[in-house]
């Protein structure tokens, strides 16, 4: 009788040992791969996300007043023919945002339709992927001025909804100029690509108002963004990672 | 005989020293030297309401907020502005001359970072409140440069080189 309990006692603590070295395994390839993924963003040399011809579906993070009219604008060089589906996610409270990227995407709607009746394409194009676009709410991470210990607990909370809502979407492309709502945003959107879920790109351009500091936003996502693009000079001598393409605004 | 306005602008902010220092008089003095009759102020969340009327040969308005103040950028011939990147750009895009004034009571003052690399450019002066009067009696608008804008399009050739 003590045998047959040896001989199950054995079993389970092969499958048990079995199990742990199976997920130490998982976890220690999790790490490689995330480590793989921060080098590669460090490096610069992430792939490209789609193949010519090809849509890419952005998230564009708007933030109060200055940052969604900096966004708008830099959005108004798009090709928006490209960067389609859009997704506008803002702040609970933003209400200012939200009507004016309605303004600026019925804007497109009627540039579109303009174009579509001059235009002698006869391929029943009518409906351009131009005007397609969504708008996600989630909670502010946090207010100008909070203090630092609150602002652990919102940002968690409004890093739930951003999960949500990223995952929900999967986007190709993540877009921000730097309000505190896109950091739990760029970090799901991180995280999405090490689990593998889907592959996307965060690029982060820092506002016109950054000429000698980066923003707290910029300082954090600094590692993790994959382009931290800014609009003066001296900031890519200040912080060798950032890439000054000259003023966007 | 010149009649030139001035449009003040704090935004949605809260900048009582500036308008206070916009409507004292020997600064209204100097601006009617310089030949400015009308002085609007756009005076936000603040709670000093400049009196109304003619003060040292010019014409004082205010109000608090509108929904849009393009019109009065677009009738101005100077902007006295609070640092706000989005006042200062609509001033500068709208061509006009302007003066900068940072709110050094505010903490963290990043503004002051863009205020001053435009005005080291040329494209407007740079001040506080206190020493408003004084840049405005140096001012000579027809030093300013014009403003360039920036090119929304290296962003686009960027992304699509990335994608």
């Amino acid at each position: 009788m003590y045998v047959i309990l040896a001989i199950i006692l054995a079993v389970v603590s092969l499958i048990l040992l079995a199990r742990t070295l199976h997920i130490l395994y998982r976890i220690h390839h999790g790490l490689a791969r995330t480590l793989h993924i921060l080098y590669r963003i460090h490096h610069g040399t992430t792939g490209p996300l789609v193949v010519p011809g090809h849509t890419v579906k952005t998230l564009m993070v708007l933030g109060s007043g200055g940052h969604t009219g900096e966004l708008l604008q830099l959005m108004k060089a798009l090709d928006l023919s490209i960067y389609t589906p859009r997704i506008y996610l803002t702040a609970a409270s933003d209400t200012l945002s939200i009507s004016r990227l309605r303004l600026s995407e019925q804007g497109v709607e009627t540039q579109t339709k303009r174009e579509n009746s001059h235009s002698s394409d006869t391929n029943n194009q009518t409906q351009t992927s131009a005007g397609q676009y969504s708008i996600e709410v989630v909670p502010r991470a946090r207010e100008v001025g909070q203090g630092w210990t609150s602002t652990c607990f919102t940002t968690l909370w409004s890093l739930i909804f951003s999960a949500i809502s990223v995952t929900r979407h999967r986007p190709n492309l993540i877009l921000t100029n730097g309000p505190g709502t896109c950091v739990p945003v760029c970090l799901v959107a991180l995280g999405l690509r090490i689990l593998g879920i889907c592959r996307n790109r965060v690029v982060f351009v820092e506002s016109l108002c950054r000429v000698k500091t980066l923003s707290l936003s910029g300082r954090i996502l600094y590692h993790l963004a994959d382009d931290i693009i800014v609009q003066w000079p001296g900031l890519s001598k200040t912080y060798p990672r950032c890439r000054y393409l000259g003023r966007l605004i | 005989m010149m009649c030139k306005t001035v449009f003040l602008t704090v935004g949605t902010t809260h900048f009582d020293t500036l308008v206070k220092a916009a409507v004292d008089e020997d600064t209204l003095a100097v601006l009617r030297e310089k030949g400015y009759t009308k002085l609007v102020l756009q005076i936000g969340r603040g709670t000093f309401t400049p009196i109304e009327g003619e003060h040292c040969g010019v014409t004082v308005s205010s109000f608090h907020l509108k929904p849009s103040i393009a019109e009065d950028f677009q009738s101005a011939d100077l902007v006295i502005s609070h640092a706000g990147a989005g006042s200062c750009l609509e001033a500068l895009r709208a061509g006009k001359a302007l003066v900068v004034v940072v709110n050094d009571t505010l903490m963290d003052n990043h503004q002051t970072e863009l205020a001053e690399e435009l005005a080291n450019n040329k494209f407007c002066y740079f001040c506080y409140p206190d020493t408003l009067q004084e840049t405005l009696t140096n001012m000579d608008v027809s030093q300013l440069q014009p403003y360039v804008p920036g090119k929304p399009m290296l962003l686009a050739r960027y992304l699509e080189s990335v994608i």
